[in-house]
């Protein structure tokens, strides 16, 4: 675990000799804690060792201490001797107990929140879980609020979020595979399919990606989705981010693999496409109909972020005549004294809204609300009266802000403040034909993306009506028996097609 | 574990837009010229000598299913005889893909970047192909999967909309007294569905070979539908004298469309956004064909493939800027036409034949 350093190194006969080379090891820091007591009141000596902040103190007492000196004297002959293995067996009561001999597992389940026992004149002594599960409550998701869906969110606690995926989805064949992850962080990364549904192949891949990864270790989920990535250079998420766990849930059910870590209060999924990007959760609470409509303002909002700007521009700077002659009177009028030709005027804009998105992200809450009245008058009123931005560039800018906002996912939505800017560029150089230019060229850039083996654009391509209308559209739910197909699942039919009253 | 094959679905795509192309926008101008108001009529005769080019086509790919169009012909015919008849299929591809790519950035000057070169646009249109080509097949069938409804909806809209404006007398009479020009412009028309055979170069990914021919008999029949719609349309609305002076029908026709809801005055500078979508599908499956041609008309190996690829952003730019002047382009691009015949109704029957005799011989072996 810890390499070569420690891994040598066993326990010996002489518990102080094991306590002293444990603190050692941890370079005697004044936080671990060790406890010696006396055995049934013989002249048997234990120990704990362990660190208070992670542990539940009480559990040490009540069922590792307490039982030891005192309760099971009342069960056991006081004459017999008090062997190793009655000490597990009938001794603790402490849940779990484990037999260690080396250096090296024991400093690891002292660092992760466990007690190891020693026992005077043994080499072996036992690891106990005796865990403390620090950390917030489930809380509302913050990110992703949804309006139908559940209101609860993943914590950092890797527990927990485990109970919320397992609270929803009680099927045997929902396997979770741990693994340590980072050189020093040391984290348990949980990843999470459905065996009869998920690839197989995917499923190998994540966990081969995963386990392959030699690192100092990551702090977020998020990071270690860009770990694993397939093309680290893209602008688009190749990875689905999720705090929901109804999300997590429906996710596992297409045939996806989830990833949960320590500390990370999201999940991953892969592999993920665009259009799965542009789902909410929402959409699985409405009326088809209704759905279908959502989903296809999102998709609306979607364009206007990415291109309403340069389009503008285009059309303004280029082929006015594209307009009708009163609008391009009311632009050229409302543009008439301005400084800065068309281009100028919107990255400014842009820059600005750019700006205040970080800003009301990175201020404390309490102050969040004076950047959007600052922001919203500053630019609003200010810009226009004093002639530097004409009005209508404020409603494109606005438009476009709000459009990125119906983005469900938060990394999509960079992605197209990303783009915007050279596309603006071209627009302003080569006009509309630059934009279609710009476009084939993310068009193809995106085509040939792929996320954990599936293509990033799919099921646009290839066509299958019953993956297209569960994934780009929404459909009746008696209709939708199929998964979709474009993520494998090994289990492809999800309901029956018997209808009601039959 | 990216997709292995190509579904049936996108054989028929590519099928559509290996055709339709740049001729859409000339189509109506350049048949009326030689037949008058039944021009429709030839063509739908042209589309008819299509299939019957297409179908022996079909038997001489099912009797190499894992191979393409070059890789074919140099087997049957041979290294020496087989060199000789991919040089017209090469001519003619690299020639075609340029002079459309040069008459589709003359209609973009035209109606919609009036100050933007010609020589920007083209090097713009051919740079992002190359792009994609770099890309393997089966990402640029993604893309034309993506494309392909953008461009149908466009034109079933132009369509529609132009249907205000129609008078159904211009169409009449009826093959009165023209049946000459008639089956003298069937051939002319024959050439507009230039590209019939750029699915020899995809088939080879096909998953399911019976179905995909289905679909690529499925698929000749889109742009044959929409040319004789659009040349109908075109002489419905603007008669026939017009027509014969009007060098892009097709755009004048979006051009002649009142927009009521008035969001867009112009449908013309917003129609030709959409043509770029077609123009560049089809602009796309010639390069890759001709990359193919040229790869193995050399016998270029598989890893210095990517070069053949740069070389194109030279080669095509040349000669598409080659012509002079706008009106040379048509003249240059009526000419390489007569490849297409050459091609269809030569080579490919002398190639079908011979493979056929190579496969008699081998079974009684």
């Amino acid at each position: 675990m810890y390499g070569r350093k420690y891994g040598n190194i066993k326990l010996t006969r002489n518990m102080q000799d094991n306590i002293t080379n444990i603190k050692n090891a941890m370079n005697n820091n004044f936080d671990i804690k060790s406890k010696e007591f006396k055995l049934r009141g013989q002249e048997i000596y234990g120990a704990v060792v362990y660190i208070p902040s992670l542990v539940n103190e009480d559990l040490i007492l009540q069922h590792i201490i307490n039982p030891l000196m005192i309760e099971s004297s009342l069960l056991l002959d006081r004459d017999d001797p008090i062997l190793f293995k009655t000490i597990k067996d009938s001794m603790i009561t402490a849940q779990n107990a484990q037999e260690v001999e080396s250096l090296d597992e024991i400093l690891f389940a002292i660092m992760s929140g466990d007690t190891f026992l020693c026992i005077q004149g043994y080499e072996k002594g036992f690891i106990i879980s005796t865990k403390k599960y620090l950390g917030r409550q489930v809380g509302e998701p913050v990110l992703e609020p949804s309006v139908q869906g559940s209101q609860e969110g993943f914590t950092e606690t890797i527990r927990d979020n485990i109970g919320l995926i397992r609270r929803r989805l009680r099927d045997p064949n929902l396997v979770f595979q741990v693994h340590k992850l980072g050189r020093r962080t040391k984290l348990e990364v949980v990843t999470i399919y459905i065996k009869d549904i998920a690839d197989q192949n995917v499923v190998d891949e994540v966990i081969k990606r995963i386990s392959s990864l030699d690192i100092e270790g990551v702090h977020s989920t998020a990071q270690l989705g860009l770990h694993i990535t397939d093309s680290p250079n893209s602008i688009f998420p190749l990875f689905q981010v999720t705090e929901r766990p109804d999300r997590a849930v429906r996710g596992l059910m297409e045939g996806r693999v989830a990833i949960l870590m320590e500390g990370g209060a999201r999940a991953l999924l892969v592999p993920v496409t665009l259009p799965l990007l542009v789902q909410s959760i929402d959409d699985y609470c409405e009326n088809w109909i209704i759905a279908s409509i959502l989903r296809l303002s999102r998709y609306v909002g979607l364009f206007i972020s990415s291109f309403l700007p340069a389009i503008y521009i285009a059309v303004t700077s280029h082929h006015p005549g594209m307009l009708p002659t009163i609008l391009v009177l009311t632009i050229a009028g409302s543009r008439a004294g301005m400084p800065f030709p068309g281009i100028m005027e919107a990255i400014l804009m842009e820059v600005t809204i750019a700006m205040l998105q970080e800003a009301s992200i990175r201020l404390p809450r309490v102050v969040g609300q004076t950047v959007s009245i600052v922001g919203g008058l500053v630019i609003g009123q200010a810009a226009v009266q004093a002639g530097i931005v004409g009005p209508i560039m404020v409603i494109i800018t606005a438009l476009t802000a709000i459009g990125s906002f119906t983005i469900p996912d938060y990394s999509l939505g960079l992605a197209t403040r990303a783009i915007r800017i050279p596309f603006m560029i071209l627009a302003a150089t080569l006009g509309i034909f630059g934009v279609s230019m710009g476009m084939l060229l993310l068009l193809i850039y995106a085509a040939d993306l792929e996320s954990f083996g599936v293509r990033y654009i799919r099921p646009l391509s290839p066509y299958r009506s019953s993956d297209l209308r569960q994934t780009l559209i929404s459909s009746k739910k008696s209709s939708m028996i199929e998964r979709p197909v474009f993520l494998n699942p090994q289990d492809k039919q999800k309901q029956s097609k018997v209808k009601r009253g039959e | 574990m990216k997709d292995q094959k190509l579904t049936t679905s996108q054989i028929f795509v590519i099928t559509v837009f290996s055709i339709l192309g740049v001729d859409i926008l000339v189509v109506p101008h350049d048949m009326v010229s030689l037949a008058d108001q039944d021009a429709w009529v030839s063509l739908i005769l042209g589309g008819l000598l299509l299939y019957a080019g297409a179908i022996p086509f079909l038997y001489l790919l099912n009797n190499y299913p894992d191979k393409d169009l070059p890789q074919i012909i140099l087997q049957v015919a041979g290294k020496w005889l087989g060199r000789i008849f991919l040089l017209p299929i090469i001519l003619f591809v690299i020639m075609y893909a340029a002079l459309s790519t040069r008459l589709f950035a003359q209609a973009l000057k035209l109606f919609l970047v009036d100050k933007t070169p010609i020589w920007i646009m083209v090097i713009s249109l051919v740079v992002v192909a190359a792009y994609m080509v770099y890309k393997d097949v089966h990402t640029m069938s993604a893309v034309l999967d993506i494309l392909f409804p953008v461009s149908i909806i466009s034109l079933v809209i132009l369509i529609v909309l132009s249907l205000q404006n129609i008078e159904p007398d211009r169409i009449k009479p009826i093959l009165f007294r023209n049946t000459k020009n008639v089956i003298k412009a069937i051939i002319p028309g024959f050439y507009h569905f230039a590209g019939f055979g750029a699915i020899a170069y995809f088939m080879c990914y096909a998953s399911d070979r019976k179905a995909a021919y289905k679909s690529y008999l499925l698929g000749l029949g889109v742009p044959v539908f929409f040319y004789v719609v659009t040349t109908v349309i075109c002489i419905m609305v603007f008669g026939v004298p017009p027509l014969k002076v009007i060098v892009y029908p097709t755009l004048n026709l979006s051009k002649s469309i009142e927009f009521q809801a008035a969001i867009l005055d112009r449908l013309e500078s917003f129609m030709a956004v959409f043509w770029i979508s077609i123009v560049f599908s089809s602009l796309v499956i010639f390069y890759y064909i001709s990359v193919r041609n040229l790869s193995e008309f050399f016998s270029i190996p598989n890893r210095y493939g990517k070069y053949v690829i740069y070389s194109h952003i030279l080669l095509l730019p040349i000669i598409s800027l080659f012509p002079p002047s706008s009106l040379v382009v048509f003249e240059y691009h009526d000419r390489v036409k007569y490849l297409e015949v050459l091609i269809g109704f030569v080579i490919f029957p002398i190639v079908t034949v011979w493979a056929a005799i190579k496969k008699k011989r081998g079974m009684q072996q």
